[in-house]
């Protein structure tokens, strides 16, 4: 280039679109999972420096399933990276229970230098993510998975009791659960709380009592007015858009609660996403 | 999907949900009163052991001794690298699941 102006017959880096490999840039795979059998599929198109040839790849990542993050790192050659994409096999996951980026990095291990972002972002069995063209998302943006879950049924004279998994985020919605009150005579009243896993930020409670030898279902949530509404049902009114992190609770506090007193198995509604750490 | 109980809290839970997650039991804290007695003094005491002339000062709930946290430890990983859980706990015992038959109402599975 004695000229200073560069042709491209003489610079092919220039005549080929994509993300350039140097020869020691590697494609690194991590992925966040909730979901069991959940394989990460990772397809493209590289352009080989060294003859020109144009390579079909695919590589398939196997995700951790208790959100804890996962990441494989694929060698490439010297050459261009014209464009790949990402879906999921072997299960069908919601948005909000797969979350995958794609850097290209450079060395090994926990040494490796992250240098560029390819995709980051929610992955289905039919909801793609594509370089170039997705935007590259963070893990609590947009809806999340709705999940209805059946909790630990809890030993009699014990309180309901549920946490936040590691590496989720839930917006609670409602939870229902039965009181069977023994012969004991005395006016139980149940409550809810919510904590940081040691601090109480928010609760609600009833406005009546629930008396010996009773049973009533109650549904803990935010539309609801507090009031028994038949001989079985009863509803507490919750805190609105209660968004928890990773290691919240929600749990029953009930006032007079007896040995013998028993809360069945709760069943909950929550939105989950999955925090990225 | 199989069901277990606890064998620190008692508590009963499958250890897959039914959208196919891993659930991930954590023993619930144990209840107990702050009182002041009636010679001054203050304890925390079961909510069975409080007595007509204590003054209730506070309801608190404290960890469960041995208590059993199956979230994952990010500090703590096996040889491949996957975390281990938290806390085992005592353990759990595997128990059938609770099927209780139909009958009488044929069109019904």
């Amino acid at each position: 280039m004695p000229d200073g102006i560069v042709r491209p017959s003489q610079s092919p880096e220039l005549e080929v679109g994509g993300f350039y490999f140097a020869g020691d840039d590697q494609l690194r795979i991590t992925s966040w999972n909730s979901l069991a059998n959940v394989r990460v599929v990772v397809t493209g198109r590289f352009v080989h420096a060294d003859d020109g040839h144009i390579e079909a790849f695919s590589e398939v990542h196997t995700p951790n399933t208790n959100r804890t993050a996962a990441s494989d790192t694929y060698g490439r050659a010297r050459g261009w990276l014209t464009d790949l994409s990402v879906l999921v096999t072997g299960a069908t996951p919601q948005r909000g229970q797969t979350f995958v980026r794609v850097d290209v990095v450079r060395g090994l291990g926990a040494g490796a230098i992250a240098l560029s972002t390819f995709i980051q972002g929610y992955v289905t069995a039919t909801q793609r993510l594509a370089y170039p063209g997705s935007i590259v998302s963070d893990s609590l943006t947009g809806p999340g998975t709705m999940r209805s879950i059946t909790g630990t049924d809890p030993a009699a004279g014990s309180e309901i009791s549920e946490t936040v998994p590691t590496g989720a985020r839930w917006r609670y919605v409602s939870l229902r659960a039965s009181l069977v009150t023994d012969a004991t005579v005395a006016n139980r009243t149940p409550n809810i709380f919510f904590d940081d896993g040691a601090n109480v930020y928010a609760a609600a409670g009833v406005n009546f009592n629930h008396a010996a030898s009773t049973t009533l279902a109650y549904s803990f949530d935010a539309v609801a007015v507090t009031q028994v509404q038949t001989s079985l049902n009863a509803q507490v009114s919750t805190p609105g858009n209660l968004v928890l992190a990773a290691g919240h609770r929600f749990r029953t506090s009930t006032g007079s609660l007896q040995a013998g007193d028993n809360w069945g198995a709760p069943q909950y509604a929550v939105e989950e996403w999955l925090e990225a750490i | 999907m199989s069901r277990v109980r606890c064998r620190t809290c008692k508590g009963e839970y499958d250890t897959t949900t039914a959208d196919g997650l891993p659930y991930m039991h954590v023993c619930p804290p144990v209840r107990a009163i702050k009182v002041r007695h009636a010679d001054g003094t203050r304890e925390i005491v079961a909510p069975e052991a409080v007595v007509a002339t204590d003054e209730q000062i506070a309801e608190i709930y404290l960890p469960r001794k041995q208590g059993r946290d199956e979230r994952p430890d990010l500090e703590n990983r096996d040889a491949r690298g996957v975390p281990r859980i938290k806390a085992e706990g005592r353990g759990v015992t595997p128990i059938p699941d609770d099927v209780v038959p139909i009958v009488g109402l044929p069109d019904a599975v």
